[in-house]
């Protein structure tokens, strides 16, 4: 039997891997680039900072060992709190990637939750997708606030699973499904998968897919993690896809046949 | 040849008038790799770089893509 497949489609864009990475936390380039190969992902996010005058001048940058001739960038906006801070990193990040126009918005309400401020998210969405980007939305899990974004015209909307970097999970399961069962675009978990059954369980739901960078940067092994989150994020594709057994709440159903035990007397 | 005080990435900076955004990148040895520009809040393309004057109390920044999630 052939395996279900289907790109993820964001923007009538295809892409192969329904696994999004991050870049962020990784001990070093060379760390960095072989998970992200391992993940088999093609949407790699970078943050974009100052750079620093007069240090390092030599030091090797991000996109020298993430090239976007083989995988498309999605610059984000974390550390940003305010919709307008968001916009102008945007901006920045367009001029410094060739015009490309997909991009992460995540505007922070707090330092100690990194919790999304959702009116300020909304406010640099507005804004964003009437300068021609296409926004990916990074926003807490409540169903109005994904579907407002939607409504704005944001390419994908991304409800957290739990804290960003807190490997929590996925907390509100119920909240994800509502927001999925309503959304006509693609809808990613971002933020708090900690491990690979993090990751299908988000897929069963019927995520589009998962984005996930400390769940592989902080693992023991993160070659490793990060193909265990490419099989994850699979399995949980093709679990979805295959639609699961109806739960039987205190009630048992054997697996094998019930009649010729040799116990029996029938 | 007159001094000007500038802002670049938050720190302020003096330079020496007439300088062209070209010639400040190149002096301060960040003309390698993939960085961008704002200068008071607008992007400047790269296409511009050679002909823009750098004017006393311009905010600048400058960025570049760095590992994030």
């Amino acid at each position: 039997m052939k395996e279900p497949y289907a790109p993820l489609i964001i923007n009538n864009k295809e892409y192969r891997s329904r696994l999004l990475v991050g870049t962020g936390k990784y001990k070093d380039l060379v760390e960095t680039r072989d998970a992200i190969e391992a993940s088999g992902a093609d949407i790699v996010t970078v943050a974009i900072r100052r750079t620093n005058i007069g240090q390092n001048k030599d030091e090797p940058n991000i996109l020298e060992v993430i090239s976007p001739d083989k995988y498309t960038i999605l610059p984000n906006t974390a550390g940003c709190y305010t919709a307008e801070d968001a916009v102008r990193t945007l901006r920045l990040a367009r001029e410094l990637l060739n015009g490309h126009s997909l991009v992460k918005l995540e505007v922070l309400g707090d330092p100690d939750t990194l919790y999304p401020n959702v009116g300020e998210t909304i406010k640099a969405a507005e804004m964003l997708v009437k300068e021609g980007f296409d926004v990916m939305a990074y926003t807490s899990d409540d169903p109005i606030a994904a579907k407002e974004l939607e409504m704005i015209g944001c390419s994908a909307v991304m409800p957290l699973a739990s804290l960003i970097g807190s490997g929590m999970g996925i907390i509100n399961p119920w909240n994800l499904g509502i927001i999925i069962e309503n959304a006509n675009v693609p809808i990613i978990v971002d933020a708090g998968v900690g491990t690979a059954s993090d990751a299908a369980i988000a897929m069963e739901l019927g995520c589009a897919g998962v984005l996930t960078n400390t769940a592989i940067a902080k693992a023991k092994n993160p070659v490793l993690m990060a193909m265990a989150m490419r099989e994850a994020v699979h399995a949980g594709y093709m679990a979805h896809s295959a639609g699961r057994m109806e739960k039987q709440i205190y009630t048992a159903s054997p697996s094998s046949p019930e009649l010729g035990n040799i116990a029996s007397n029938n | 040849m007159k001094e000007i005080e500038i802002i670049i990435n938050g720190k302020a900076m003096s330079v020496t008038e007439p300088i062209r955004l070209q010639q400040l990148i190149e002096q301060l040895e960040i003309n390698k790799g993939k960085f961008a520009v704002d200068i008071n809040g607008k992007i400047i393309p790269k296409s511009e770089y050679q002909t823009y004057d750098i004017r006393e109390h311009d905010n600048i920044e400058i960025v570049v893509a760095v590992g994030g999630g």
